[in-house]
């Protein structure tokens, strides 16, 4: 009963992300979240859009639900991203919360606070360890 | 160009129901600059998938927050279902959404009142954490707890209510409903609240989606977007549609609220009137093997739950990305320019949830 949505995931190279993201920009999908997760042998960085049948551009689109998912790997050592705010102005705070809590330096943000927005007791990047389940 | 000066706001302010800090340029009274700063109360729930098996993690679900509580674990649950494919009973499904409306009634009620305390209405205050208290008395009944419900489980819910005692809920929701017109009545005919919240922190239509608002927040300035129309848990069995203001202002997200409470009313007894019998959960076998963005409606907005597992016992990665954290961009844009006397009304005008966040 319960209608799941249409996912998709793309993967795509680091240097392609900004054109990528110009596309879903320009065809009206909306930035819903981005986060990084840790991986074994690298990390990856998903930007997660939808486009929900009630955007500004296209009110009667219902046909289109669902979220698209565009995937970039980096690896583990001195990972790098460009920017997305300037087209979504709002993932500003998405990539800064990247670069404090992965580490991950990201060029050309709309607002960087310069590893100033995440202030815990334990320092930030936290450092990744093998996962100990605790069995 | 004034003198600068900058001023801390939080973590702990009088206004603040929970912790968090802001640091608020200045020129004379005037804010021209806010720079958030989270973390004060950081708890890295996100990294206990490495130490808590999948069906253990609806227990930290739970505990994110202390106000949406029972949607957090059920937008995880609903993504581990997915991830594992599994099929909810319809009952299950249905209880979810009165719990998620009555959840959404508290939640809202406590805004309500935490609203009026910042603008300095005790009277308003009071009223709203009494009628608020009624909807928290019904959900200890229900569920047997009053704010963490623990009652969501992968793969369904862990209580059953009898359909008498739902009819008997519905009947006191809907007394609680004229209770509420009362409430409304004074936030929105009332000269001195008008006062405080018409025209202030305005964002127009095209702003608050740029920003990437969500919830009351976005439909407050004319869009009209809600996870609910989704149609998870049961809400694509009862008749539901957005809550919109055009004005998007403190006033309109203040309307916008008040309205989803009568909404929440409906919902409920919507839900309960077709509320199907059966069972309320299935077993789960099998460890969770792939990724899924579980969304549901929050009171504060759209919450994104991301599950991924690699067939074993533990998640690989779970995030939660907030509704609260998707609103701060817009804070900080209605900050600036406003009056530092408006900052308390503001902050709270995004309806903040701290604990969400620094989840």
């Amino acid at each position: 009963m319960n209608p799941r949505e249409h996912q998709t995931i793309e993967e795509i190279p680091a240097a392609a992300l900004l054109e990528r993201v110009q596309k879903m920009r320009s065809e009206g999908w909306r930035l819903v979240h981005a986060a990084c997760t840790r991986l074994v042998a690298d990390q990856e960085v998903n930007y997660c859009f939808d486009r929900d049948g009630q955007s500004l551009d296209s009110p009667d689109s219902a046909t289109l639900r669902g979220m698209h998912t565009l995937r970039v790997r980096l690896p583990m050592i001195d990972p790098e991203l460009p920017s997305i705010s300037s087209f979504y102005w709002p993932a500003f705070l998405y990539e800064n919360e990247m670069h404090d809590l992965f580490g991950i330096t990201v060029k050309g943000m709309a607002v960087d606070f310069h590893g100033h927005l995440y202030t815990t007791m334990v320092p930030t990047p936290y450092v990744t360890k093998e996962p100990d389940h605790g069995d | 160009m004034g003198t600068r000066t900058v001023i801390p706001f939080g973590p702990q302010h009088p206004v603040l129901p929970e912790p968090i800090h802001l640091d608020l340029v200045l020129e004379d009274e005037k804010v021209v600059e806010a720079i958030p700063k989270i973390g004060y109360v950081h708890r890295g729930f996100e990294k206990l998938v490495e130490k808590m098996d999948f069906n253990e993690l609806v227990y930290v679900a739970d505990r994110i927050c202390g106000i949406c509580a029972f949607i957090h674990s059920m937008a995880y649950c609903q993504g581990v279902e997915a991830v594992m494919s599994v099929e909810v009973p319809p009952r299950a499904e249905f209880l979810r959404t009165i719990w998620s409306e009555l959840a959404r009634l508290s939640s809202h009620l406590l805004w309500l009142g935490l609203m009026a305390d910042a603008f300095g209405f005790e009277s308003l205050f009071m009223q709203s954490f009494r009628i608020r208290e009624k909807i928290v008395d019904m959900l200890e009944e229900m569920t047997g707890g009053r704010i963490i419900l623990g009652v969501c489980r992968v793969g369904g819910v862990r209580r059953d209510v009898p359909n008498d005692a739902l009819a008997d809920i519905v009947r006191r929701v809907k007394d609680l409903g004229v209770e509420m017109h009362r409430l409304a009545d004074v936030f929105l005919q009332d000269d001195s609240v008008k006062h405080r919240l018409v025209g202030v922190g305005v964002l127009i239509r095209d702003q608050a989606a740029e920003l990437g608002c969500v919830g009351p927040m976005l439909r407050a300035s004319g869009v009209s977007r809600d996870t609910r129309t989704l149609g998870y848990a049961a809400y694509g069995s009862v008749d539901f549609a957005p809550i919109v203001e055009k004005d998007g202002d403190s006033y309109a997200r203040c309307a916008v609220r008040i309205r989803e409470l009568f909404q929440s009313v409906d919902l409920v007894a919507q839900a309960a009137s077709k509320i199907p019998g059966g069972e309320v959960g299935v077993k789960v076998s099998g460890y969770p093997e792939g990724e899924y963005h579980s969304r549901c409606e929050q009171p504060r907005g759209e919450v994104i739950h991301y599950v991924k597992g690699d067939g074993t016992r533990y998640l690989q990665r779970y995030r939660v990305r907030t509704p609260t954290f998707a609103n701060i961009p817009a804070l900080l844009r209605m900050l600036q320019g406003c009056e530092l006397a408006d900052v308390p009304v503001l902050v709270l005008t995004i309806d903040p949830c701290i604990s969400c966040t620094e989840r």
